[in-house]
């Protein structure tokens, strides 16, 4: 067994990068500094702010969940500082479940949400239906109060600190039950939408054509779903779980798509082209198996669905095939990734 | 079998296995070959390619990546514990 190429000393666990042997020790530390250094670096989100998470019970967007809960416990100094919540976009009826394994789904779904203590929303692929045209316009930017400018990233810590101090630093703990937005003890009414609506939802999937229009679309309706959303609970800052795999996917994809113009914000850190509301990736540096060793190694849980219904004979969609090309490539050529 | 694995193998998640005795030693190689005719239930393009498994499946083997140990040339010991985890549609 080889030794951590780190520490020196702890037996290597996996190999990371081109090569890299790291221990389960320094491989969680490696991992976890990672995502603060995103955040760090980038300092697009303010103390005190409400960031939406964006989840999906799968392994990238699980392991931000438990990034964040790493980040709002760490000690004063180090700690994050901005207040989240979640949504998750329940999508059963187009992954072809029947209404009981969309219960199923959606309850293991909820256990995990409750479990994190924060704030949840989950809402139907099928209120895509509802979303109103605004939807499709970036949002005003929030109004700012007439003076001087506001603080700078550097300023906005600095004074919150300050605050913080004087206020016998209770810390911006996170609420301990989760059911600001939700109802609490068992919901009365049933919780999914009613078989009219996933009909026309439905039909819509059908009327794309194509297994790459279909993916299109429901990546579409998704966003602009957790984008309205956060508009309608306040939320400036949405945080997606797209991984580095995703994202390098997502590249070739949008450019075989004719979206080559759009490729800084439908992959960059931060996507502002919604306006009012800020979607952030702080995933999209983590690959595949970072992400899957991870929730191995430190127990992050998942809810697994299967994948987007393929019919037998038909062709796959660009999504799939870009996939299986980059996934391929990145056996023998492990900078594959990273470098798209 | 995990992340989505398992949905080729009936669903179920861990399997007991007694190989059965043979001339040619146990590898990682060999055990995929056994798997391929007992195990999988459906689709094997979705598992393996060629003699090894799919680009987008980890192999663990004790809970350490199969890179460190010699990949398809492991040879398996007695109580080895074998984990595949699919990365596939990973959101």
């Amino acid at each position: 067994p080889r030794t951590c190429m780190k520490c020196g000393q702890g037996t290597a666990a996996l190999v990371i990068r081109v090569g890299d042997p790291f221990c389960r020790g320094c491989f969680r530390e490696y991992f976890v500094h990672k995502f603060r250094a995103m955040l760090g670096k980038n300092r697009v989100i303010f103390p005190g702010e409400k960031v939406l998470l964006a989840v999906s019970g799968g392994p990238a967007s699980s392991a931000m969940i438990r990034q964040v809960q790493e980040g709002l416990s760490r000690e004063a100094a180090k700690r994050l500082r901005f207040i989240p919540g979640l949504v998750y976009v329940e999508e059963g009826a187009v992954h072809r479940q029947s209404p009981e394994q969309r219960e199923q789904t959606l309850a293991q779904m909820e256990a995990l949400l409750q479990a994190t203590g924060f704030p949840y929303h989950v809402i139907h692929l099928e209120e895509a239906l509802e979303l109103p045209p605004s939807i499709l316009q970036p949002g005003p930017e929030r109004s700012r109060p007439p003076g001087p400018p506001g603080p700078s990233y550097k300023e906005a810590v600095d004074s919150f600190i300050q605050q913080q101090r004087q206020d016998g630093d209770s810390g911006t703990s996170v609420p301990g039950h989760s059911t600001q937005d939700t109802p609490a003890g068992p919901p009365a009414t049933p919780r999914l939408p009613d078989a009219a609506q996933t009909q026309e939802l439905l039909r819509s999937f059908e009327a794309a054509g194509t297994a790459t229009a279909r993916e299109e679309l429901l990546e579409m309706l998704r966003t602009h779903l957790i984008v309205q959303t956060a508009r309608d609970r306040g939320y400036a800052k949405v945080m997606m779980g797209e991984s580095l795999t995703r994202v390098a996917i997502k590249l070739l994809t949008n450019l075989s798509l004719g979206r080559g113009a759009f490729l800084a914000v439908d992959t960059g850190f931060t996507d502002q082209r919604h306006g009012d509301v800020m979607v952030v990736r702080p995933m999209r540096d983590y690959t595949a198996k970072e992400i899957a060793f991870y929730n191995f190694f430190f127990g992050v849980p998942t809810v697994i669905v299967p994948p987007l219904f393929t019919k037998r004979r038909e062709k796959p969609s660009i999504h799939q095939l870009v996939e299986r090309f980059l996934l391929g490539l990145q056996e023998e050529f492990p900078s594959t990734m990273s470098t798209v | 079998f995990r992340g989505g694995a398992e949905l080729l193998f009936d669903g179920v998640k861990k399997h007991q296995v007694t190989l059965p005795c043979q001339p040619e030693p146990w590898d990682i190689r060999n055990l995929l070959k056994w798997i391929k005719q007992n195990l999988l239930k459906e689709r094997p393009e979705l598992f393996m390619q060629g003699e090894t498994v799919r680009p987008g499946i980890l192999v663990l083997i004790n809970e350490a990546d199969w890179e460190l140990m010699g990949e398809l040339d492991y040879k398996l010991q007695d109580q080895d514990n074998v984990l595949f985890i699919s990365t596939l549609h990973g959101g």
